[in-house]
């Protein structure tokens, strides 16, 4: 530790690649996610949301929090809410055979992370490209430890958490606070309180237990959330048609998108694990600790590497490495692989990018839940999506992860799927 | 085969994920007022492998399952 009190060195670096080794490592309450204060503290960046929470606090917050992730929740959005939303703004979206795929699958996203965050916004292209903007810088906040310019992107945070209450928070709390006041006199039900993820923070803030007092930190918890709910879904939309277009033969997977939803899943499924958002995790010890027989002292910085153990041969058969959505994986096992983190600071809205998990049979229930990115993949493969043999698509040059795009464009040509 | 299946959820650790609910909709309930799953009637009917595997991938590993070995 400095004279400061702030960790800014580690005991020693400690590797995980295997799948197994890994998912016992994040299941090690020792391993925290609280890391040293210069990386997330200072300026106040992440400091105290629920991603960062440790212990008590972090249960207590994911517990009123999950209520918003639900089965019954999730299917409200896939069946009724999100169709809609989609292709309207997909319409407006792709207005010439040639678009850039990357912004349509962010503000495709944007529409219902927003509603589950509890950001208003007026549905026009506008407001969601304003947004998409604030998501952006968020992201580049939440991967600070991969950034090739930290102190940079401190500013850029700062900045946006600023626009993003001023905006769009307080607007958005003022009218919740207003409802939950009416309903707390009796002068409104309970079902008529917005079921959101801003409302339930309002509604339960009062319990110490969750360290919602300061306001600031409401409003990077909001940010967390809406920021989670776009950014995964909308790279893990240009990642699929990234690595269909690859195969030998595009067309034919596009179009069994186009026709087959619980297909869609499985491409969605199997670019996830390919292509994590997070290609290494990190975690600090705050105990020593042992996992998978390695000794790991206290303060020692551990790295999951999530890219090496989602294509570990001996969990995912010898063909790890390829694109293959009709995989057969064992059992306990989520196509997905590491993705989306297991253990307590697993992902809460990994069901709604990604959906129910798909049984081994490929025949699911009227229950199922596919996911918003499916339905995603499979609007765009239906409009008749190819590469642009013209134009490049560029990869997000700011960070270290490689499954981030700046730019992807494409062309519609005409389809008879719609 | 000897005595009742044992199925428990350690409250403390249960963040209401619903992951058991859905895996195992008559063994297990989220409870409204805490927000954590509570073991249900149906636990004793439902097939020791399917509550195996809530445990399993239960992420706060707040599902216990015992007994009837």
């Amino acid at each position: 530790m400095s004279e400061t009190g702030l960790l800014t060195t580690y005991t020693s670096t400690v590797s995980f690649d295997r799948y197994e080794d890994i998912r016992v490592a994040l299941f090690d309450p020792n391993l925290s996610r609280t890391f040293d204060k210069r990386s997330y503290h200072d300026g106040n960046i992440r400091e105290g949301i629920v991603s960062i929470a440790h212990g008590v606090a972090h249960r207590a917050r994911r517990r009123v929090e999950n209520t918003q992730f639900r089965a019954e929740v999730l299917r409200l959005y896939e069946r009724e809410l999100f169709p809609k939303v989609m292709n309207a703004l997909l319409d407006r979206l792709i207005t010439s055979d040639h678009v850039d795929l990357y912004p349509i699958g962010e503000m495709l996203s944007v529409v219902l992370a927003a509603r589950r965050a509890g950001i208003d916004h007026d549905g026009s292209v506008a407001q969601l490209r304003a947004l998409v903007r604030l998501v952006d810088a968020f992201s580049q906040g939440s991967a600070i430890l991969d950034a090739k310019d930290p102190d940079a992107v401190r500013v850029l945070v700062r900045d946006a958490y600023a626009e993003f209450e001023r905006d769009y928070v307080r607007p958005a709390w003022n009218r919740r606070a207003a409802l939950i006041a009416a309903q707390e006199r009796g002068e409104a039900p309970e079902e008529d309180l917005p079921q959101d993820i801003l409302t339930v923070l309002l509604r339960h803030r009062g319990d110490a237990i969750l360290e919602l007092s300061d306001d600031g930190r409401v409003v990077r918890e909001v940010a967390t959330y809406l920021q989670g709910g776009t950014h995964t879904s909308g790279q893990t939309l240009v990642n699929s048609f990234d690595l269909m277009f690859a195969e030998p033969d595009p067309e034919g997977l596009i179009a069994r998108v186009a026709s087959d939803t619980l297909f869609a899943q499985r491409v969605v499924q199997e670019t996830l694990r390919l292509r994590p958002t997070t290609p290494k995790a990190k975690r600090r010890a705050e105990a020593d600790t042992e996992v998978a027989g390695r000794r790991i002292p206290k303060d020692a910085l551990v790295v999951l590497d999530f890219t090496s153990g989602n294509r570990d041969r001996g969990v995912f058969g010898p063909s790890a490495d390829a694109f293959d959505p009709d995989r057969q994986i064992p059992a306990n096992v989520p196509r997905w692989g590491l993705s989306f983190g297991a253990g307590a600071h697993q992902c809460p809205g990994r069901s709604v990018g990604g959906g129910f998990p798909i049984p081994s049979t490929f025949e699911v229930d009227e229950d199922h839940v596919f996911g918003l990115v499916a339905l995603e993949v499979q609007a765009v493969a239906r409009r008749g999506v190819r590469p642009d043999p013209d134009r490049t698509p560029e990869r997000d040059q700011r960070t270290e992860r490689f499954t981030r795009w700046a730019n992807y464009p494409v062309r519609f040509v005409q389809t008879a799927l719609r | 085969m000897s005595g009742a299946l044992r199925v428990r959820v350690d409250p403390d650790l249960c963040v209401g994920t619903g992951d058991c609910v859905r895996l195992a909709p008559l063994a297990f309930r989220i409870e409204d007022q805490g927000g954590v799953s509570v073991p249900q009637p149906g636990a004793a009917t439902t097939a020791r492998e399917l509550l195996e595997e809530a445990a399993f991938n239960c992420p706060t590993r707040a599902i216990t399952v015992g007994g009837d070995e």
